[in-house]
């Protein structure tokens, strides 16, 4: 797969703020990469600079071979972005929102109707003929999704598509972006939810404090920076994690540790079942406080994070 | 897609906007008509001297068609600042329409709107006020009608200054507002102002031209500009001639709208 977009040091300073720091990274024609991180991470500036919004301060990139900051016009017949904030007309219906948007990339207006009522019929849209101002939260946001679909673009920038999106809504749009995907679109998406960067993507980067930290497919990722095994424990009540961490230590097969800020701990180790029963059997967790829940999982893309940044990606 | 079409897309579409928000209503209608009505019951019996059968509203008309003019302001203000704050300007950024063909759509949308209001203020000033003009010439009118679209055009540039500063819309058409009513006033064309500083503001050129041409019936062509004499105590003509004075609507015009779309430009691209 040739390459479609090409960074290089890719930087942006806010008030002294470099809050994207020297990207380098490509991504493949066809592919669909997302860029994960928690809140403030340069996500959604990086989608900004690569899609013309915003110029870099050092650094540049290429999307097709076309240069963010010579060659905009090119760039923009090529790209199609779904911003964070919901971005349209509420004074207009989901329809005409999707007609005009489709005219300002040229497309003849019978196309457009056609395009737009298969658009809104696959993401629920069809019913409502009144302002989207009247629209619920979700309906909105699939909405700000459709009207980056009608302009059938060659790449797709998607920043957080599905925030605040009920989980059936979730899945529709999912199920949208397979299906984009399926025709061979480049997707470049941004979340920090991380069932659906595991689902969807090819390709993860993840992002902090404005730089790459890690990069790969999500089964990579997972095997290389996550245990196979992970117990998740809530306490109801302070716990005493110092007791507990020290307590584990003891164990050989406990291979990391990890707390997040509202005391959720994450027992990495090795051995499987066998080994979770131990811990159990050891009464080592009941003897720091009282437990709300319990549960042993398989590894995600959020341990991957925690691992490398000693948070989770909500804290 | 033509350039055309696209233009025209953008135009109807701040059409649908505003013509689906009651305030449009209001801004662009609902104030001039109040106070057509209000000086008509205050000024519409007055005799003018020297002149039998004629009242003093029949001259402030063309004060009154200048404020709701002037209402381009207010429109142009609004217009551009939903764009900016609702975020679909950016959007569109993303979009190869690019920023000329948003400004030119916009002038569109903004000049059919002024063309309504203006068609509504003819029709209560002339059709239901009955109120008079030079020997009833319809002619005379139509280029009245003209004048006052030229300079309601005049007044968008300032509107789109306006836009490029304001934090909010609503913040966008307080401003203008602001600035629409007292320069009525400062220059006139509201009510008889006896100062010098009327020659300031564009609002008393449109008010002026008007009423000699359409009123007086006195040619575009070869007479010049009355100074500025609210009380007729015949002061005469100045040496600017009639089309002159249009210039002058002309060069706000196109000076409002460079800097207008210099400012906005350098305000909303990053």
């Amino acid at each position: 797969m040739s390459i479609i977009i090409e960074t290089k040091d890719l930087t942006k300073i806010y008030d002294k703020n470099v809050v994207v720091d020297h990207l380098n990274f490509e991504i493949k024609k066809g592919e669909l990469l997302s860029l994960l991180g928690p809140n403030g991470a340069g996500k959604s500036t990086t989608i900004k600079m690569l899609t013309t919004i915003l110029k870099p301060d050092e650094g540049t990139a290429l999307v097709k071979g076309y240069d963010i900051e010579k060659e905009k016009q090119k760039i923009r017949e090529i790209i199609g972005i779904t911003p964070q904030e919901l971005i349209f007309y509420p004074d207009l219906s989901a329809r005409e929102n999707l007609i005009f948007f489709g005219q300002m990339h040229d497309f003849p207006k019978q196309q457009l109707r056609v395009a737009a009522e298969n658009i809104l019929e696959k993401l629920g849209l069809a019913e409502r003929k009144d302002k989207s101002k009247n629209f619920s939260g979700g309906m909105k946001r699939r909405l700000n999704l459709a009207i980056n679909m009608i302009m059938d673009p060659e790449i797709l920038f998607l920043d957080e598509p599905t925030a605040g999106l009920d989980p059936q809504a979730r899945h529709v749009v999912w199920d949208y972006i397979e299906a984009v995907k399926k025709q061979g679109k480049t997707i470049i998406l941004t979340t920090h939810d991380m069932h659906e960067a595991d689902l969807l993507s090819d390709r993860v980067i993840i992002i902090d404090n404005g730089k790459i930290i890690a990069e790969g497919t999500p089964e990579e990722l997972k095997e290389k920076y996550s245990e196979r095994n992970i117990m998740e424990v809530k306490f109801k009540d302070d716990a005493k994690i110092a007791e507990l961490k020290e307590k584990l230590k003891g164990l050989d097969f406990v291979k990391d540790i990890l707390v997040s800020i509202n005391k959720e701990v994450s027992i990495h180790f090795d051995g499987g079942i066998l080994n979770f029963t131990k811990i159990l059997n050891q009464d080592i967790i009941t003897d720091v406080a009282e437990v709300e829940s319990m549960g042993l999982r398989q590894n995600t893309l959020e341990d991957v994070f925690l691992k490398l940044t000693g948070r989770r990606l909500r804290d | 897609m033509s350039a055309l079409d696209q233009i025209l897309a953008i135009a109807i579409k701040n059409l649908k906007i505003k013509l689906r928000n009651w305030h449009t209503y209001l801004y662009t209608l609902g104030f001039p008509i109040l106070f057509t009505v209000l000086f008509y019951f205050m000024f519409g019996g007055q005799a003018v001297d020297g002149m039998p059968g004629w009242t003093v509203f029949d001259f402030a008309i063309a004060g009154m068609f200048v404020y709701a003019a002037s209402f381009g302001t207010i429109n142009a203000a609004s217009a551009f600042s939903y764009e900016k704050h609702q975020g679909t300007l950016i959007r569109l950024d993303t979009t190869p329409v690019g920023r000329g063909k948003i400004f030119i759509g916009t002038l569109v949308s903004e000049a059919v709107i002024l063309t309504i209001q203006l068609i509504i203020m003819f029709l209560l000033g002339y059709a239901v006020l009955q109120l008079r003009w030079y020997n009833t010439n319809i002619g005379l009118l139509l280029v009245g009608f003209g004048i006052m679209l030229l300079f309601g055009l005049s007044t968008v540039g300032l509107g789109i200054i306006i836009s490029a500063y304001a934090k909010t819309e609503d913040s966008a058409v307080g401003i203008a507002m602001m600035y629409a009513l007292p320069i009525t006033f400062l220059s006139g064309a509201m009510v008889p102002f006896e100062s010098a500083i009327v020659y300031a503001f564009p609002p008393f050129y449109a008010f002026q031209i008007y009423k000699q041409v359409v009123i007086f019936g006195e040619n575009f062509w070869t007479t010049n500009l009355m100074f500025n004499d609210p009380f007729n105590t015949g002061l005469g003509y100045t040496n600017i001639p009639l089309w002159g004075a249009l210039l002058i609507i002309i060069a706000f015009l196109a000076v409002t709208l460079f800097i207008g779309i210099k400012l906005f430009q350098r305000k909303t691209l990053t």
